[in-house]
């Protein structure tokens, strides 16, 4: 059963420092999780920002995330999987990262199965990658291993930002599977500029425009939307492509 | 004007052979897309390729208008931009890549405007690439490779961190760069890029499973992507 988790945003603000132009800003917010949410927006919009305030990796600069389950403060157990886990996984070996992991969760039981067990779903064997650095896989084998952990950490709120860069079609296919699976029991937040996956997992979105949040709502509120649609440029890729097939034909004739 | 691939054997330290004895050929002044599954050996081909690792056994030879492959330029966009950001400015990176290169000054200057413009990021010229998102970092990276017009770009999904719009920027770039006869190898599994090649050599496993003109690999995998 799927627990009631709710999270509350005030006055929050953000910026890296004095002198850069970013800053994000989310006045009020209230979301009750439910289902898979879809955070979208172009490059340098505020996604990765905004989530990792989400998830307490960085503090705000002011303002206030708060969780809640039944009206009830909560500090839920939330895990990020990162952008570029690259960073993260690049020069270490993975089998001493494993075991690190399990040595800081003594009280989940069942973590290293789990963590067979997902990178199995996603083609990838532990005791073969056991023995390897980081270095050694290559980009769409480090995020699905990146991600296999942290749904082996069973946390009650799963961030993935940008979870399908470098997985190819079955690797997409694979983590689509396990993902229908884990939001029977977790909440999900997916972040990525591409609009075409986000429809494929979630049903309610945010929308993310130069540090503010612009659309928070499902499919059908953003249809009667056609400016925040064409200002995020979520069609503008089959517009450019029929475009260019246009051309092409006319070309041929 | 190809590259020659012959008798290649690759691995990487303490691990099983990725490549062994593999022999072929890579037409240039066209669009080459490199396509296959996670793990399969992209993107360590096109560092063989680049020249950014050393084969164990085999050659990789360049038939390009008789230029010594010493004097080709290559142009590499890597899978992370973190790997090719070495400045702490995002003008000093752009005019880092001329410097290299012995581009007189008054030149320079006029490139790195005309890039700072094209790639939309005059107005943060002075800011630290640490401030950048990863996709804005992307098309940085994208800019700094772009700038020194290399004779052939190497593109390692190039797409994954750009938003809608740096993409079709990136296309109409492309489809540019093609009328003038640039060679592009490029990796991808997009099926709508798949699209726009001449030419698909698609990897499993280190083994070339597919190498031959885009649109008969685009009938051969109709039933892959009808699902």
């Amino acid at each position: 059963m799927l627990n009631d988790l709710m999270v509350n945003i005030r006055n929050l603000e953000y910026t890296f420092n004095q002198t850069s132009m970013f800053c994000l800003q989310i006045k009020n917010l209230e979301y009750s999780f439910n289902g898979v949410l879809g955070m979208y927006g172009l490059s340098g919009s505020g996604k990765t920002t905004f989530s990792k305030l989400l998830a307490g990796i960085i503090k705000p600069v002011s303002g206030l995330v708060s969780f809640l389950t039944n009206g009830q403060p909560t500090f839920p157990k939330i895990m990020y999987s990162p952008q570029f886990p690259e960073k993260i996984l690049l020069g270490v070996h993975i089998g001493e990262t494993v075991q690190q992991i399990l040595s800081h969760n003594t009280m989940s039981t069942g973590v290293f199965d789990s963590i067979c067990t997902y990178l199995d779903k996603f083609s990838l064997d532990f005791d073969v990658i056991k023995n390897k650095s980081g270095f050694e896989l290559s980009g769409g084998e480090l995020r699905r291993l990146a991600i296999a952990l942290c749904l082996a950490l069973s946390p009650e709120l799963l961030i993935l930002d940008e979870p399908t860069i470098g997985l190819g079609r079955r690797g997409k296919t694979q983590l689509y599977r396990v993902l229908e699976e884990f939001q029977q029991k977790h909440h999900i937040m997916i972040v990525s500029h591409d609009f075409n996956l986000i429809r494929k997992i979630s049903g309610h979105y945010w929308i993310l425009d130069r540090g503010s949040l612009i659309f928070s709502g499902d499919l059908q509120a953003l249809e009667h939307r056609q400016d925040i649609v064409n200002r995020v440029g979520i069609n503008a890729l089959e517009h450019y492509l029929a475009a260019t097939i246009k051309t092409e034909e006319q070309r041929t004739l | 004007m190809r590259i020659r691939i012959s008798d290649l054997d690759f691995q990487y330290t303490k691990s099983a052979p990725l490549f062994s004895h593999v022999s072929l050929e890579i037409p240039l002044n066209s669009l080459v897309i490199v396509t296959g599954n996670s793990g399969s050996g992209k993107t360590t081909l096109l560092k063989l390729i680049a020249g950014l690792l050393e084969p164990v056994n085999g050659q990789i030879s360049f038939d390009i208008n008789g230029k010594n492959s010493n004097d080709i330029h290559f142009g590499y966009l890597f899978q992370n931009p973190d790997d090719q950001i070495v400045h702490f400015n995002i003008e000093r990176e752009l005019a880092f890549n001329l410097e290299n290169r012995g581009i007189p000054s008054a030149e320079m200057r006029i490139r790195v405007e005309d890039t700072l413009r094209e790639y939309n990021l005059t107005d943060r010229r002075n800011d630290s690439p640490n401030n950048l998102s990863g996709g804005e970092k992307q098309r940085l990276a994208l800019a700094g490779m772009m700038i020194s017009c290399p004779d052939i770009l190497i593109l390692d999904e190039p797409c994954s961190f750009l938003d809608i719009y740096a993409q079709i920027q990136l296309y109409r770039r492309i489809s540019e760069l093609r009328k003038q006869d640039v060679s592009v190898i490029w990796i991808s599994q997009e099926i709508h890029e798949i699209r726009m090649a001449d030419y698909v050599f698609e990897l499993d496993r280190g083994a070339v499973t597919w190498n031959g003109k885009s649109g008969d690999y685009l009938k051969m995998t109709e039933d892959v992507y009808a699902e």
